[in-house]
């Protein structure tokens, strides 16, 4: 799995910022007792935390608020890259985005990368509470 | 017959008398739905009233399999009444609950209640055996769904804890019990009369949809409680255990001698699918917890927590809203169980939050708003959301009334329907599964009155196929050996084509046969019987014999056991259909049409989602051979689906130009009264 360099103070408001409208992203919570349900993500926190892709482990840990995610990887990839601006981590994800392996598997590859992404972001955030000055 | 005690309680809210009806008179037509939809044909006379009108009947009916070791039947309650959520028009509809409420209400010996008229006040129905109170309810009133059951389990119990002894009355032969009293009750959203308001029993059993919470509102009815301290009496007790072990022993999961064994990841996937035994812990919460299932359940598809959050919840109400955390979560779904708001339409909550990133809803915007959007996402602002809601505060005013209604009143319906951003197909409920893509769920809706709810097709046919794709497993069965199994299963028809959901399949003349068998299924052996949505029926089971599950051996067997009839599989067919002609007529009554019976517009002009799990794999029958096939890029052709109506209505015996039932369909199922009272309204079918 690709490496990613430490994100930059713009990348890092662009990842901790907020999406207008017109370039939010469709997804779709899907559980077996109430199907697929739509809703629209603004923030990529938001992305990394719909994607608790489940397996045994997951299953174990989030309970009745297991559910799929229905989300096309080709057009998380491109939000990533064009509406977030992260070209590094879309660059990334690219191999998942299309045809290959079981899509949720696929996905569960693209939640290692957000939520490594996103690890980076919350210890940047960490050291500038800390230290005002390395931003 | 054996199971029923033999007598259905009435309630006349407007005189505050009670009285009896022989339930041997509505044997005829099999249990709970079939019961309620005969007494309420009899005994509302203008089935044309609003949903509010005093004059509206409401029937809360058990099965004769209630109170019974019969499994995942024992408990279900069948609610019916003109409800007020479905749009345009209020139909008459159904909902349902589990828990231990129609066993403990057979055990105080009644096998339903009929609600009639409008308190002048608030009452709650004190329900102790033969003891019939109606009590004022002026403390209750503006209590939540928790808090008045703990009132009511305090009242009953004479201000004893939980641990004592219930006298179920002052007599001194009467009954004694550890029991506490069974109560469903409303909360603020009912008592608001919101159209989205539940009916709430115990920690997590809800019937939300249909709207009876606002129904029992509309009543005054704050709360009914039952005690019982009686039993049940079966034709052939050993036939019974004899089945139950039957179950046992050839179709669950044995951890001593496992038919099949995968890991930890796929049991848990397919556990969480089929629903196997421990479900309630397999798929456990952030915290400590045990299996929970309704009265007489083996499946125990719930879970009782440490803190109590989300206690017995496990459907829509765990999915419609993701907090800042696990923790939270679980928190804000005991939101929608304490403030009685059905967790379905509570779904759509992100197309408020689209309305707000648009700029269309918010703080002086078109639709005005105060709550605190840029908190979305967190408990602090589904607290917000669901008390607006509850007590018609801010946007709750118009969300009170559904969110169908609520788009209508900002103007916003017609759009949004058509782009889907508003996903509601039919009848003012929101989408369940796709409707372009498992047509027997959105066929069997519009053809009804509501989402039908029914998991029972969508497990075998489109679930696992679906898991098994996306995680690169193989499936449990092939699709081939899938339209065998179906086949067998689908008595009477055994036509495999009945599940080809290929593009030309959705319109066949099999489809016309399985949407009638499921709806006539549905009416009878799940509303009537009351067997469980998430065990019956059982058409695939890798625990079973050959992957077989126990539909359509185990329906009729536990039914015979408990009543001494010798119903077949089909006889319960046939029931179902009468059920469903009744109902039928009911909304003919009602001012159904066949032109009214169409999908929201973007069924028929937005195609289903490329995204996997929303388009689903489903068995195709196509260029001579069957195979799981990707309903992606769907949408429903308006011409053929017409054409399959007309199809469905001759094969239904009903006249294709208007949908209604023709008096040669009634008289066929013992309904000549019903096209007598059609005839005298005009709205009886033409043969």
């Amino acid at each position: 799995m690709a490496d990613l360099a430490e994100p930059t103070a713009s990348l890092i408001d662009k990842l901790t910022g907020e999406v207008g409208y017109d370039d939010r992203l469709i997804a779709y919570k899907v559980l077996g007792s109430s199907g697929a349900t739509r809703l629209s993500l603004y923030r990529f926190e938001e992305l990394v935390e719909f994607l608790d892709v489940p397996d045994g482990e997951q299953l174990l840990i989030r309970g009745g608020h297991a559910y799929l995610p229905g989300i096309d990887p080709a057009e998380l990839q491109r939000w990533v890259r064009d509406a977030i601006g992260d070209t590094e981590l879309a660059a990334a994800l690219a191999p998942y985005a299309h045809d290959g392996e079981g899509v949720a598997l696929r996905l569960r590859s693209m939640r290692s990368l957000l939520r490594r992404r996103w690890a980076q972001v919350l210890t940047a955030r960490e050291m500038v509470k800390t230290t005002p000055l390395v931003r | 017959m054996y199971g029923y005690t033999g007598k259905i309680l009435r309630v006349d809210l407007t005189t505050g008398t009670t009285s009896s009806l022989d339930t041997a008179k509505y044997e005829q037509y099999g249990g709970g739905h079939g019961i309620g939809s005969a007494i309420f044909w009899e005994l509302c006379k203008d089935k044309t009233v609003t949903a509010y009108d005093p004059r509206n009947v409401i029937t809360v009916m058990t099965s004769p399999l209630s109170g019974t070791l019969t499994p995942s039947a024992s408990s279900r309650t069948e609610v019916q009444g003109i409800g007020s959520q479905s749009y345009p028009i209020e139909w008459f509809t159904r909902s349902n609950f589990g828990g231990r409420f129609a066993a403990m209400l057979k055990y105080a010996g009644w096998d339903g209640i009929v609600i009639e008229g409008k308190a002048k006040d608030p009452v709650w129905l004190d329900i102790r055996d033969g003891e019939i109170k109606l009590r004022e309810a002026a403390s209750l009133w503006g209590l939540l769904t928790n808090e008045t059951q703990e009132e009511i389990w305090r009242y009953v119990g004479r201000g004893s804890d939980v641990t004592d002894w219930v006298r179920a009355s002052n007599a001194r032969d009467s009954g004694q019990t550890t029991q506490r009293p069974a109560v469903v009750c409303i909360g603020p959203a009912g008592e608001n009369l919101s159209r989205i308001g539940a009916l709430v029993h115990d920690g997590g059993n809800s019937a939300g949809q249909g709207g009876f919470g606002g129904v029992f509102g509309s009543k005054n009815l704050k709360a009914i409680s039952v005690i019982g301290t009686g039993s049940v009496t079966i034709a052939d007790p050993k036939a019974l255990m004899s089945a139950r072990l039957w179950v046992q022993d050839n179709y669950r999961y044995d951890v001593n001698d496992p038919k099949w064994e995968p890991s930890l990841e796929n049991q848990a996937l397919l556990t969480m699918l089929a629903q196997g035994p421990g479900y309630g812990t397999i798929t456990a919460t952030v915290e400590p917890s045990r299996p929970h299932g309704c009265l007489g359940c083996p499946v125990s598809c719930r879970r009782r927590t440490q803190s109590g959050h989300s206690n017995e919840s496990m459907c829509v109400e765990m999915a419609y809203y993701a907090a800042e955390s696990p923790r939270q979560t679980l928190r804000a779904t005991d939101l929608l169980q304490h403030y009685g708001v059905n967790a379905f339409d509570m779904l759509t909550n992100g197309y408020l939050r689209d309305l707000y990133k648009k700029g269309v809803l918010g703080p002086g915007k078109a639709i005005d708003s105060s709550l605190s959007f840029e908190k979305f996402g967190t408990y602090e602002f589904a607290e917000q959301l669901v008390r607006a809601v509850a007590s018609r505060k801010d946007i709750g005013a118009a969300l009170a009334e559904g969110f169908l209604r609520a788009a209508k009143t900002w103007g916003r319906l017609d759009e949004d329907l058509a782009t889907g951003a508003l996903p509601y197909p039919q009848w003012g409920y929101h989408e369940h599964y796709d409707p372009r893509s498992e047509i027997e769920w959105s066929y069997g809706s519009i053809l009804g009155e509501r989402d039908i709810n029914e998991h029972d097709i969508n497990w075998a046919a489109y679930w696992m196929p679906t898991i098994a794709v996306a995680y690169k497993l193989k499936p449990t069965i092939s699709a081939e050996e899938l339209a065998r199994v179906m086949g067998e299963k689908l008595v009477p028809y055994n036509d495999p084509m009945m599940v080809n959901y290929s593009k030309d399949g959705i319109y066949s003349d099999a489809k016309v046969k399985m949407v009638a068998w499921h709806r006539h299924y549905s009416r009878f052996w799940k509303e009537g019987a009351l067997y469980c949505d998430w065990a019956y029926p059982s058409f695939v089971n890798p625990e079973g014999p050959d992957n077989r599950g126990y539909t359509p051996d185990a329906e009729p067997k536990f039914w015979n056991a408990v009543t001494g009839q010798n119903l077949t599989f089909a006889d319960g067919i046939e029931l179902g259909r009468k059920v469903w002609n009744l109902d039928r007529s009911i909304w003919a009554l009602q001012g159904r049409t066949r032109d009214m019976e169409v999908f929201s517009e973007y069924v028929y002009k937005v195609p289903t989602p490329d995204v996997f799990a929303v388009a689903g794999m489903l068995p195709m029958y196509e260029n001579g051979k069957w195979e799981y096939g990707w309903t992606a890029g769907r949408v429903l052709d308006r011409d053929r689906f017409e054409d399959w109506k007309t199809r469905y209505y001759k094969f239904e015996g009903w006249d294709p130009s208007t949908g209604r039932p023709t008096r040669k369909a009634l008289d066929g199922v013992g309904l000549g009264f019903v096209a007598d009272e059609l005839q005298r309204n005009n709205k009886l079918g033409t043969e």
